[in-house]
Parts: C-alpha cells; structure tokens; sequence
C-alpha cells in the first residue's frame, strides 16, 4: 500500500466511502446467507400422534405434536461474522478518513468521508451491541433446560465474542488510532 | 465556466431529482395500472431511474458548487448539493432496505410445501428447500442488483456533490 503522502486526500476520501459501501454490502450477503442457513435448521420437531376420539365409533385425532430441541444454529456465528467485516471495513474507512484529512482538512469530500467512516463504526457498534442484546433476550426464551453444550454455543460464546469484538471496535476506533491534527 | 453555465447547473442540480422522482413515481404508477402487478424488476428500474436523476443532480450541483467557491457567487449552490446529498441517503437507505426485505421474502419461495389434502393434518416440518431459478432471477437477483446500486450509487452521488474544480 502507498503512504498517505502518495496519495491524494481526495482519492483517499474515495477510497474510504468504497469501503463503507463494500462492508455494507458484505454486511448484506452475509445476514442473506445466514437467514438461507436458518432454512435447514429448526429447534422443533414434530411428531405425529393419534388419539383416540372420546365418541365411539369416530375417526381417531391426529395432529403433529411439536417438541423443542434447540439446536446450534450457523446463523448465530454467520451474523456474527457480518458485523465483525462490516466492523473491519469500517475501522480501515476511518484510518483512511483520517489520513485524508491529515492532508487537506477543509477539502469538501473529505469531510463527506471523515463523517461516513465516522458513521459507519458507530453502526458497527450498534450492530454488536444489537447482536448482543438479541442473543441474551433470545437465550432467556430459551430456558435454562437446555443441553448445557448447545447452550454455551448458543449463548455464551456468541455475547463473549460480541463483547470482545465491541471492545476491538471501541479502542482501536477511538484510542488506538492515528495521530492526526484536526480530528 | 461562466456565470450562465454556472446558473444553468444549478437549476439542474434543483430540478433534476425532483423531476425523477416525480417520473418514477407515474411510472409506477402506470405500470400498476397497464399490468396490475408490480414486479421486482421494475422496483429496480424505479429505483435505477430515481438514484440516476439523484446523481446527474449531484454531479450539477457539484459544478455550481465547485463555481461558488471559485468565484463567491451563487450563494443557493451550496443548498443543491446539501439537498441532493440529503435525498442521496435517503434514496441508499431506502433502497438497503428495500433490497434486504426482497432477498428475506425470496429466501421464503425457496421453501416448497407439499400440497394439502385435506386429510391429513398440517405438519409444519414437511417442507423441503429447493433452488428454483425462476425465484432466483424474478425475486432474489433484483435484490442484489438493488444493494449494489444503492451501495455503490451512493458513493457517486457524494463524489459528484464534492467538486473542486468545475
């Protein structure tokens, strides 16, 4: 890669939106991936059961009775993965916003950058913390019989990872990152 | 470029979105009431007509934009291009939701059901997913194409608002 004084800040800023708009995009595929793996897995199972009709001499009830067996679903890491390369792409938009405005800080496009990287970590971070929250409200749904394996693979390490990532995200957006004049 | 160049852009940069977005909605309209359908594809045309006008807006505004810096005059420039930046996010925002409610609902039709009888009662896990091009080309393709463009379209319509020189 070149060094940002090779570069101009307006090709930088360019660069910083393509990637805004390539982790978004990825964002996308990845949820639509998850949501077509969710197709083959399914915490029930349904089983057919006949009873006996309580009038004599009717047609027996069926029904299929469903049975609750959570199961680890690959969408759980799949979303996980969509935030954490929405997340990635952010945080190397906002170093190239940075280096931009490093540059030419009164440039008009590279304010237009600076302000959509900055944007689109704080999405990153709300989409972990979304993650987050919706796996610890879906496990209470959950109930605590559950298998203690699929229950640590469903729950746990899905919040640990999405606090690690958030982590990853907030120190290396906002502390460790590069020194610059005008921020 | 000339004061008159300059003044004839920014008129552009105002008319322009606000015609498009008035083509695309009697387009639909139209297309509703010849057809009585409304088809993915022709979301994506509309959207397609709407982003484009959106962008030749932005790309003459830019102009007046890049004029009124140089020069001092135009003062209503800067309002064409913060106007044509505003309707771009919301044309991208818009169409990324659009796209991923398409792509979702396409997912769906993959899912075949086997047909019921009457008989025997409904079971809710007899289903089976299958590839189907038919849905893949009329519901989920226009979903991709739609998040592309809106994506990448966005990032055009912010350059084409960002002139430096006319």
């Amino acid at each position: 890669m070149a060094k940002p004084t090779e570069l101009s800040a307006r090709k930088l800023s360019i660069n910083s939106l393509f990637l805004v708009a390539i982790g978004a995009t990825s964002w996308w595929a990845i949820i639509v991936l998850s949501a077509y793996s969710d197709l083959f897995y399914d915490d029930y199972s349904y089983t057919r059961v006949e009873e006996d009709s309580p009038m004599k001499g009717e047609d027996p009830f069926i029904y299929y009775d469903s049975i609750y067996e959570p199961v680890i679903h690959p969408s759980t890491y799949l979303s996980l993965t969509a935030v954490l390369v929405f997340a990635m792409t952010a945080l190397w938009a906002r170093q190239s916003a940075r280096r931009a405005v490093k540059i030419d800080p009164s440039n008009r496009l590279v304010k237009t950058a600076s302000v959509w990287s900055f944007i689109a970590v704080i999405l990153a971070l709300v989409l972990g913390l979304v993650f987050g929250f919706a796996t610890f409200v879906s496990s209470l749904a959950q109930g605590s019989g559950t298998d203690p394996l699929v229950r640590i693979f469903t729950t746990y390490v899905p919040i640990l990872l999405a606090a690690a990532l958030l982590l990853f995200i907030a120190l290396r957006g906002f502390v460790m990152k590069l020194e610059v004049n005008d921020d | 470029m000339t004061e008159q160049k300059a003044r004839k852009s920014l008129a552009y940069g105002f008319a322009s979105p606000i015609t498009g977005a008035a083509l695309g909605v009697l387009l639909g309209l139209a297309i509703f009431d010849i057809f009585d359908t409304f088809e993915q594809w022709t979301v994506v045309i509309l959207l397609a007509l709407l982003g484009a006008s959106i962008w030749f807006g932005a790309n003459k505004s830019g102009e007046a934009l890049a004029y009124s810096n140089k020069t001092g005059e135009l003062p209503a420039a800067k309002g064409a291009a913060n106007l044509n930046s505003i309707l771009a996010i919301v044309w991208m925002a818009v169409s990324f939701v659009v796209s991923i409610t398409m792509a979702l609902g396409a997912l769906d039709s993959f899912i075949k059901r086997p047909e019921y009888n009457g008989r025997e009662p409904y079971n809710p896990g007899d289903f089976t997913v299958a590839f189907d091009f038919t849905v893949f080309v009329g519901e989920f393709l226009p979903a991709v194409v739609i998040v592309a463009m809106a994506m990448f379209g966005f990032v055009f319509q912010l350059v084409a608002t960002s002139k430096e020189t006319d």
